[in-house]
């Protein structure tokens, strides 16, 4: 007994060994304490315009009686917060420590930020930026041109692993070199004098500032973030090595290991004053949890997935049921190579057999998000007069009696039912053709690999997303219908209307105030609809996850939160 | 006894390497390409091998070189303590694992405590109240619980003492054993290998039991508690230790259910982590330190044998 107990004591003083050095609040020796808060600003910053907000140098926005904590739930372990990646579950949170150039609310239109000015020469080859004087750092000091110009250079470097930035400084002079690894700086980019930055580009851009209207891009600090070989420093964004951020809010603690982080207000914030005190990051992926917390105060906002128990458990303002449709747009699109896909009249007769209602009801009984219509009907509205062809019961029937295929139709395929909403949405569709066309032979596959190869060139329709980052029908148009783009030449089976093309191509090289660039575009949309190429499923809206005390909570189309700075907290409403 | 660890020790390095190199053939010939994982938003569909910018990534990563090349490498950086940096994120492996291990050892050897202290009595009282109600009772819960799996267990336990019976907190994240937060994971971690350990000990005290020399004692007029202590649990635990072996290294190499659940910054949410975005060097370490703690688990087991059986030692000193 007495060796038994000795085995049992050590097995327990073991444990309490490994507890206390497996315990978070037992740091590695490696992680200094974090900096002190809030450093005083100097005595000698110059004061604000009398006619712009500013933040209180050296003092939180928020009372010290009344702490309004923001706690966000991250559904991955984030150990590399670097602002430079552009990708992952760490871009959604940009916002709150990273100035953009220039930023862009919910429906698009821009607001000046980082630079406070913009022009363009006339062929809108060269654009130049004037840094507003007030942009600042963390530790004081000013935003520079040499920041955003070595803050774009690095950004292209293969090892810094940006994983948009193709989608904002492409066609820059030397931007082709610089990812390619071949060079560390970007001669498209020139440093006119300490706040005005000259970017030149390969073909003319009219939106190229729409372009950077992005946090995925934001100045940092580049003395602190890059090295003399042009590579990013390790690490050069953890608080103990005393990150100069450009945010409404700085790094106080960022835990690699945990996946949790505090935020606190930022003293040198040029621009309006932030309301919350802290913004807190937790890492929890079981959903459970996340419900748990949510429901019971501990957290606000969750950024991960919901669970079919989510809107009864949480309800329609967290899922965000009000919030508007963003110019991202579901469809089924069709391949007009493959029979009977390729007689213009089983199109036109399997199209508006479909209503889009019936599956955006189905599929997002509590949204967010609108019914598909057109294409452009979220960035256009009314000004479009392009009309949906679809719910059309008699006008399908008339078409499927021109169809050549009406009585011998093959098996049709419907592919990209890869989640449970475009399976409810395919299978209304199926029931939609059954019962206003008497078309009993389809089935249904999550992605194009999963059937055979020699059924896969059988594939008439593929379920797909097609949206804009920049809120412009050309844009959109490129991405979406125009011969060279993806989705034409693989999901539309290399479609190509040259007419459709060439009102593209006009409409993208008009600037954004000349009335005919959407006109064309309309033309455009008009055209393809012709063709008969795509049912329209719905326009996505962002998924809130809010809890209803947050108050002036949303995000963009990059997903990013749209001032930060007016976030707020209604605590009598919190459990 | 040092000869004895020492030859245990060289018989785990051929292992250890064959482990290691069938690990990074598995990842390297059919997880995937951890670039095109890295760049996974890349917006272009051209980010493919032969893409200028994927070539420069992958050169930059040594991950053009042959197979042979890259393991070699690796293995000669790991017998010089080097494990590498997480393709992934960058960071030393040897920095993320040292924060892990200790989480998860302690969640392990917490666990192993508690199946140790209430399963073994639990499995004498059911033995010595064979076929009656206690026995029943003992019996069937351990059954009803080694039949629940973890990742059902635990959010009904949650559930349960969060919600329905609001006297926990939301378990997440770890900040020590002996902490509220602990609990639930805790009890999930445990209750069902603790089952394991129920029945085996049942199975042995019965079969001690029916010793002649229980039968001696108890003739004797030896209390039946001195009987039960001194005289049969003894040999119990031999087949015991050896289950609970299995079951620490269980809890070892299969926390990541666990992990994940609970938000608990552990090793099998690395494992996790590496398998998921192809990181060759995170994996590979995990594998090696979950290796060399199984392994060293194993030796302590075998190593107790002796303290616990008089015979064993006898038997170890007739063999040398």
């Amino acid at each position: 007994m007495n060796r038994i107990s000795s085995v049992i004591t050590v097995l327990l003083i073991a444990m309490f060994v490994l507890s206390a050095c497996g315990s978070p609040t037992a740091a590695p020796a490696d992680q200094p304490a974090a900096p002190a808060d809030q450093p005083a600003a100097p005595a000698d910053q110059p004061a604000a315009p009398a006619d712009q907000p500013t933040a209180p140098a050296g003092q939180p926005a928020a009372p010290a009686a009344e702490e309004k904590v923001l706690n966000i739930l991250l559904p991955a372990l984030l150990n590399d917060w670097s602002p430079l990646r552009g990708g992952g579950h760490l871009v959604r949170q940009l916002s709150w420590w990273w100035a953009p150039p220039v930023w862009a609310d919910m429906q698009g239109e821009l607001y000046p930020l980082v630079f406070e000015s913009w022009s363009a020469s006339p062929d809108f080859k060269v654009w130049t930026f004037k840094i507003d004087p007030k942009a600042a750092f963390s530790d004081g000091s000013p935003i520079t041109a040499e920041d955003v110009k070595g803050t774009w250079e690095l950004i292209t470097q293969p090892l810094t692993k940006h994983q948009r930035v193709s989608l904002f400084l492409s066609g820059i002079v030397g931007y082709d070199e610089a990812v390619a690894g071949n060079a560390t700086t970007l001669p498209g980019i020139v440093v006119k004098d300490a706040s005005t930055v000259e970017v030149t580009l390969e073909t003319p851009d009219p939106i190229f500032i729409n372009r950077i209207a992005t946090n995925l891009i934001g100045p940092v600090k580049i003395s602190q973030a890059r090295d003399n070989n042009g590579q990013e420093i390790p690490d050069w964004w953890l608080p103990e090595n005393n990150v100069a951020v450009s945010g409404p809010f700085m790094p106080k603690v960022i835990n690699q290991d945990t996946g949790q982080a505090e935020f606190i207000p930022n003293p040198y914030w040029w621009g309006p004053a932030v309301k919350l005190s802290k913004v807190a990051f937790t890492y929890v992926e079981d959903r459970s949890a996340v419900i748990l917390m949510l429901k019971n105060g501990e957290a606000d906002i969750n950024m991960g997935e919901d669970i079919p128990s989510t809107f009864a458990e949480l309800g329609p303002e967290y899922v965000g049921t009000y919030a508007p449709a963003g110019p991202v747009m579901q469809y089924f699109w069709i391949n007009p190579n493959v029979a009977p896909m390729d007689d213009i009249n089983c199109r036109k007769a399997l199209i508006m057999a479909a209503n889009p209602a019936e599956m955006f009801q189905a599929s997002h009984p509590h949204g967010p998000g609108s019914v598909g219509t057109v294409l452009l009907a979220t960035l256009l509205g009314d000004k479009s007069p392009n009309k949906p062809v679809t719910n059309n019961v008699e006008g399908a029937k008339a078409a499927f009696a021109e169809c050549s295929y009406k009585d011998a139709m093959p098996k049709i395929y419907l592919a990209g039912a890869s989640n449970p909403q475009a399976e409810v949405a395919a299978q209304v569709i199926i029931e939609q053709w059954r019962q206003v066309l008497g078309i009993r032979e389809t089935e249904l596959v999550p992605a194009m690999d999963r059937l055979p190869p020699a059924e896969q060139d059988k594939v008439q329709f593929f379920r797909d997303d097609v949206g804009t980052r920049v809120f412009d029908a050309a844009t959109l148009l490129l991405g979406s219908i125009y011969s060279k783009s993806g989705n034409a030449q693989s999901k539309l089976g290399g479609y190509q209307n040259t007419a459709v093309d060439q009102l593209i191509d006009e409409a993208s090289a008009l600037p954004r105030t000349d009335p005919n660039r959407d006109l064309k575009a309309i033309e455009a949309e008009k055209l393809f609809m012709e063709d008969w190429l795509a049912i329209p499923w719905y326009n996505e809206g962002p998924v809130m996850r809010m809890m209803p005390w947050v108050l002036n909570y949303g995000r963009n189309i990059d997903w990013q939160v749209v001032e930060p700075w007016n976030i707020d907290i209604d605590l009598s409403m919190k459990p | 006894m040092a000869q004895y660890i020492l030859l245990r020790l060289l018989r785990w390095i051929p292992g250890v390497l064959l482990l290691l190199f069938i690990v990074y053939a598995l990842m390297f010939f059919g997880g995937g390409d951890p670039i095109q994982i890295m760049f996974s938003q890349e917006a272009t569909d051209a980010f493919q091998p032969g893409n200028p910018r994927y070539e420069a990534v992958k050169e930059q990563l040594g991950l053009n070189r042959p197979f042979l090349v890259q393991f070699g490498d690796y293995v000669w950086k790991a017998l010089h303590g080097d494990l590498g940096l997480s393709l992934h994120n960058g960071r030393p492996v040897i920095r993320s694992i040292s924060f892990a291990l200790p989480i998860t050892l302690s969640i392990a050897l917490a666990a192993t405590a508690i199946i140790a202290i209430v399963g073994i009595p639990l499995g004498v009282i059911a033995a010595l109240n064979q076929n009656q109600w206690p026995d029943n009772i003992i019996l069937g819960s351990a059954l009803f619980f080694w039949g629940i799996p973890t990742f059902v267990m635990a959010p009904l336990l949650m559930m349960l003492f969060v919600l329905y019976i609001p006297i926990l907190p939301v378990p997440r994240g770890w900040t020590g054993v002996f902490t509220v937060n602990a609990i639930i994971p805790l009890t999930v971690a445990a209750l069902r290998p603790m089952a394991l350990v129920i029945r085996q000990a049942r199975s042995a005290v019965l079969d001690v039991l029916s010793e002649d020399y229980i039968r001696t004692a108890r003739a004797k007029g030896i209390p039946e508690r001195v009987t039960i202590t001194k005289h049969a649990l003894r040999p119990v635990l031999t087949p015991v230790v050896t289950q609970m072996g299995v079951v620490m290294t269980n809890l070892l190499a299969g926390s990541l259910l666990l992990e994940i659940v609970f938000g608990i910054p552990g090793i099998g949410r690395l494992i996790r982590d590496g398998i998921m975005n192809n990181d060759y060097s995170l994996l590979l370490g995990c594998t090696l330190v979950i290796l060399a703690f199984v392994t060293l688990t194993n030796l302590l087991v075998d190593l107790s044998y002796p303290l616990l059986d008089p015979r064993l030692r006898q038997a170890q000193r007739g063999d040398r």
